[in-house]
């Protein structure tokens, strides 16, 4: 577990080196300043709305383009045969790769949310705290399969872009489309009901994660037994595409 | 004094360059005023499909989030008009119970069916979205009557719903709805029967401009037009006006009977009257 923690936190430390998170933080903060400065003052959820759009938005791109570069990024220069070299096997690598690449979208979701938060209040006068903490924490989750899904893709495919595309799109899919995949299905004929159907099982279901529209418009909270349910859900997924990358990621040639 | 000629020769490209600009930029500044704002000259035509977009979100936030989307509108029965008479946001169709687990786990995730909130609807939240609306697609008249009914009906705004309506008749003159919009803010809230009438029966006058050679009329409009205008005349006491206006009323009616009925009861106020 502390070689795991070890390969992760180089990642933690490498995703704060970059630029990334603080560009897109400054682009959603700025954003959003300037749609509540220049609104209605009397509505907040319109600015809600936008700010939650660009924190999942900056949070995927985080998390896809953090993951997608980890093992394409050390197989290019090479610095995975020094790696692999000490006593760390290629599963613990991947995990280790997962886990820093999780907690550093996590701690960059964290940043989003307490100025999502601090925004809401000042418009707001009061501060849903119990649903804004399931949300990041759904959101945490999503994030963790999208994550787990980039470091599978990044295995499979030739090069990051090909990846960070592909996932963004099945991400983006999972999220607005696939609760209602089965509505689709059932006005086809086959055998495309039938391979809709399956698409529609299979696929994980990000929309569970998106809490927005209960943050929007201040429902209570949801019951913990269903985010614990939710975070089960999220946490085989994520265990499903770790396990096929380590299976391909044990048998790939690294030269 | 290769520099200074380096220099001139820049100052020469950007006058040139102003000159040439400086004519462009009018005429777009132009163009954007005549056409609204700068979104509005941004996105053209396609303004109207976002404008379509945000009208939609604005239904949604007016039922506070639980709004189907455009598979669950098509599987489901088509949404009923809101409170009858009114421009109110349609009443969502009736969700059918989840048809697989991860409907019905998913449920838990999103806001609850329309039956579970009652009268708390977000009308304040929905103005942000009606403005976008309403400023992609001037033309929309649909959009404009229901964000005066949030303003007026659900938010007692009176006064801005007026304004709303007075930037729809600039951009749609010919509207007959939106100045029986307009009639009503005059004859309910302000009270002030002479512009409410003038307002009517000018919008009578646009509905027989558009409609009448139309093989399918807008015949619901007309029946609101001509029974506010005969309820307006009754209650200055001008039975004959009153009379005409409720048979026009009444040849476009659902029900004519009950205001047959008022018809007789007025001719026979007015004989009272003549005698």
């Amino acid at each position: 577990m502390s070689k795991i923690f070890a390969v992760a936190g180089v990642v933690f430390m490498e995703l704060y080196r970059r630029k990334d998170f603080y560009v897109l933080f400054i682009l959603t903060a700025l954003i959003t300043v300037v749609l509540g400065a220049v609104g209605d003052q009397q509505a907040v959820g319109y600015l809600k709305e936008i700010c939650l759009l660009l924190i999942w938005v900056s949070s995927l791109v985080i998390a896809i383009t953090t993951a997608a570069r980890q093992i394409p990024a050390e197989r290019e220069s090479r610095t995975i045969f020094p790696l692999l070299a000490k006593p760390v096997s290629r599963a613990q690598v991947l995990l280790g790769k997962f886990a820093g690449c999780w907690l550093a979208s996590g701690v960059a979701l964290l940043v989003f949310y307490i100025f999502f938060g601090l925004v809401a209040a000042s418009r707001e006068h009061e501060l849903h705290l119990e649903l804004y903490a399931q949300a990041v924490w759904l959101h945490w989750q999503a994030l963790g399969i999208v994550t787990a899904l980039t470091l599978l893709g990044s295995l499979v495919l030739s090069a990051p872009a090909p990846n960070i595309t592909i996932v963004f799109i099945i991400s983006v899919g999972c999220l607005y489309v696939s609760r209602y995949l089965h509505l689709v299905a059932a006005r086809m004929t086959e055998p495309g009901q039938t391979i809709t159907g399956v698409i529609y099982y299979t696929v994980p279901q990000l929309w569970f994660f998106d809490q927005r529209a209960l943050v929007i418009h201040n429902w209570p909270a949801i019951a913990w037994i269903w985010v614990g349910l939710a975070t089960v859900y999220g946490a085989l997924y994520s265990g499903f595409f770790l396990f096929a990358a380590c299976l391909i990621f044990r048998r790939k040639a690294l030269n | 004094m290769r520099d200074r000629l380096l220099l001139l020769l820049l100052l020469a490209a950007c006058f040139t360059l102003a000159t040439e600009i400086e004519p462009r930029l009018s005429a777009y500044a132009r163009d954007t005023r005549s056409g609204g704002d700068f979104l509005t000259a941004f996105l053209g035509e396609s303004g109207r499909l976002f404008a379509n977009h945000f009208a939609a979100k604005a239904d949604a936030y007016y039922h506070r989030g639980n709004y189907p989307s455009i598979f669950e509108l098509g599987a489901r029965p088509t949404p009923h008009p809101g409170e009858e008479g009114t421009n109110a946001p349609a009443e969502l169709p009736a969700t059918n119970a989840p048809s697989t687990w991860i409907e019905r786990f998913g449920s838990h995730f999103t806001p609850p069916p329309p039956k579970d909130f009652g009268t708390t609807n977000d009308s304040e939240e929905t103005l942000p979205w009606y403005r976008l609306s309403l400023e992609l697609d001037p033309h929309n008249i649909q959009n404009y009557c229901t964000a005066v009914f949030v303003l007026r009906n659900k938010l007692g705004k009176s006064a801005e719903a007026e304004r709303v309506l007075r930037d729809g008749i600039r951009e749609n003159p010919n509207s007959y709805e939106l100045l029986y919009y307009l009639g009503l803010i005059y004859y309910e809230d302000r009270h002030d029967i002479a512009r409410a009438r003038n307002v009517w029966e000018l919008a009578a006058y646009r509905w027989r401009e558009q409609e009448v050679k139309k093989p399918h009329p807008d015949v619901e409009s007309l029946w609101q037009i001509a029974d506010q205008l005969g309820n307006l005349e009754e209650s200055q006491h001008n039975y004959a006006d009153a009379i005409t206006w409720f048979q026009i009323a009444r040849n476009v009616s659902r029900t004519p009977q009950a205001l047959e009925q008022h018809i007789d009861a007025l001719k026979a106020e007015l004989n009272a009257k003549g005698k």
